[in-house]
């Protein structure tokens, strides 16, 4: 063999071993819209323990403030899926378009992992929610979040406009509002009521209240955020949508269990560090192990989102869940 | 004349909103975009007519008629004798020519916070931002239309023996209309935009602003579209209404 023959082969094998060993080892890209907020933690302990690397995902985060934008990333594919997607939006847009995203981890909320919940000033008198009478209110900005609201007060007697008035602000602005004395109380999310309440502006009055008051059981948990995939990533690249979902699966387990996962939460998702011990967090479920009564719940959840408007149209929940 | 160059004459105006409607008829015939996204032309006049007579549309287009006409007369009422003031006296209106440019140029949502703290989160809020946005806007035009006044006339006011306030308020205020009308319809439109913005962004249960967020939280897009083609129209009619006022009151205007 000439010397020159004998390089060209070599640089070949060289160049082919050097390809086949990327080709083994290239990681499947996956583009995650993560809307940040506390529940968005399984996607940052997935990524920072390295288990997507483990199954061969490379993730591209892709933040996004608001939920219609994650929906429309899904829409155009500009994202694969969604770490926290509010669940009546996902719902609301497959009722429009068929197969645009599915569920593999919903976020629960009630009483015990708290969530949604009306604060009021610290110095209020109120006990329960039917002490708002006369009550100026915000709520969470947003069709579902002030839905819910009027919903929840409406089931404990109160009528808007006659003994209530209410309005949407911004969660950045609530604090400010209820502290200057513009409002006697409101509707608000996690870390807010949490901040209100450190700062000694707030009072937690009574948290988890879709569950009590829509869902009709204080035990049971509202479905109202969790990790959707796109239609087409389910469909076009079904080992890669399984192995996202095995990666999820262990995050989940640590976000629900594991404190040390809560130090994730200041770091990536807007907590304030000095709550990030103590801040209620949703309690994250896999779709595939949901019960019947918890899809039932599910379900009342949609129906609820339904008669509010938020949906356009009546959605069966097991069609917006995966098994994987 | 012709009539058929009549006819054209007068639909010219309308051959750009036909070569838009086509465009966009087109772009959904061709699918350049998801339809959930961008609804046919048909579907989103459709939503908007609906809306207007049996749905909630009036409502909320009047709730912005209402703030956008109080924050605009706040702004007349405060920006035109200021803009007359300081329009008389150049050198006063070069010592604060720097704050006026400077919260001109500055974006209305970005002042919202300061608002917020000053009027709070209710309607005054809105009004007020939007007065101080349709305020520097015809402070600005009066400060100038005054400053500009023809000096010839002024002078001939002064040879025939008028005062100093005789020639401010029959030559010069006068002189300033024109240019107090293009601050005008420059202000009706800031005034517009920033009640939209604001009754998107801090706190409004109504209004046009509120309604196109709602209906793109939930994407209901005709219904969005129908809110934001409102909004055009609003846009439209008060610029429409400030020409015909213009063309009427100050026919004298550039001559």
């Amino acid at each position: 063999m000439k010397r020159r023959d004998f390089v060209s082969l070599f640089s070949a094998s060289a160049l082919g071993l050097g390809l086949g060993t990327r080709q083994a080892f290239a990681a499947d890209k996956v583009k995650v819209g993560v809307f940040p907020s506390s529940s968005a933690l399984p996607y940052y302990v997935a990524l920072k323990r390295g288990y997507f690397r483990e199954v061969g995902i490379e993730t591209e985060t892709v933040v996004l403030a608001t939920h219609p934008l994650i929906v429309q990333s899904l829409v155009t594919g500009a994202i694969d899926a969604a770490t926290n997607l509010v669940t009546l939006e996902g719902a609301n847009i497959n009722a429009r378009r068929p197969n645009t995203l599915s569920y593999i981890s919903l976020g629960g909320q009630n009483s015990k992992y708290i969530v949604e919940q009306f604060v009021v000033k610290a110095s209020s008198t109120a006990k329960t929610l039917a002490d708002l009478k006369g009550a100026k209110l915000f709520s969470a900005p947003g069709p579902a979040n002030i839905g819910a609201a009027k919903a929840v007060l409406k089931a404990v007697g109160l009528t808007e406009n006659t003994d209530y008035t209410i309005q949407e602000q911004q969660l950045g602005v609530q604090l400010g509002a209820l502290q200057s004395g513009n409002f006697d109380g409101g509707y608000t999310l996690e870390p807010i009521a949490s901040i209100m309440i450190r700062n000694g502006v707030g009072r937690r009055l009574e948290a988890g209240v879709i569950s009590t008051h829509l869902l009709g059981n204080p035990q049971a948990e509202a479905y109202a955020a969790g990790c959707a995939l796109s239609g087409p990533l389910l469909k076009d690249r079904p080992d890669v949508a399984k192995r996202f979902a095995a990666a999820w699966s262990r995050a989940a387990q640590d976000a629900n269990t594991d404190v040390a996962a809560r130090d994730l939460l200041a770091a990536d998702m807007n907590v304030p560090a000095d709550l990030a011990p103590t801040v209620p967090l949703a309690h994250f479920v896999l779709t595939k192990d949901l019960t019947a009564a918890q899809l039932g719940d599910f379900q009342k959840f949609l129906d609820i989102g339904t008669s509010l408007g938020v949906v356009s149209g009546k959605v069966d929940a097991k069609s917006i869940v995966a098994t994987l | 004349m012709t009539l058929l160059s009549r006819l054209l004459e007068r639909t010219r105006p309308l051959i750009g909103v036909a070569v838009l409607v086509a465009v966009w008829a087109l772009a959904h015939q061709l699918r350049l975009a998801d339809p959930v996204l961008l609804p046919s032309p048909a579907e989103s006049f459709s939503a908007f007519w609906k809306d207007l007579t049996v749905g909630t549309l009036w409502a909320d287009f009047s709730k912005t008629i209402i703030r956008t006409t109080a924050a605009f007369a706040i702004a007349l009422v405060i920006a035109v004798p200021v803009g007359v003031v300081l329009g008389s006296s150049e050198k006063l209106y070069r010592s604060i020519e720097f704050l006026i440019d400077f919260f001109r140029s500055t974006p209305a949502s970005a002042m919202f916070p300061l608002f917020l703290v000053l009027f709070g989160v209710g309607e005054r809020t809105k009004i007020a931002v939007a007065a101080f946005g349709a305020a520097l806007a015809i402070l600005f035009n009066v400060a100038y239309g005054v400053m500009n006044a023809r000096k010839q006339r002024q002078l001939a006011a002064k040879v025939m023996g008028a005062n100093a306030l005789r020639v401010l308020t029959d030559v010069t205020i006068w002189e300033s209309l024109p240019q107090t009308f293009v601050g005008m319809r420059t202000g009706v439109s800031i005034a517009l935009v920033i009640v939209i913005v604001a009754e998107m962004f801090i706190g409004s249960t109504d209004g046009l602003g509120q309604r196109i967020m709602n209906a793109q939280m939930v994407f209901d897009m005709p219904q969005m579209y129908a809110a934001i083609f409102a909004s055009g129209a609003l846009g439209y009619a008060l610029n429409l209404l400030f020409l015909i006022a213009e063309r009427r009151f100050v026919h004298w205007g550039g001559k």
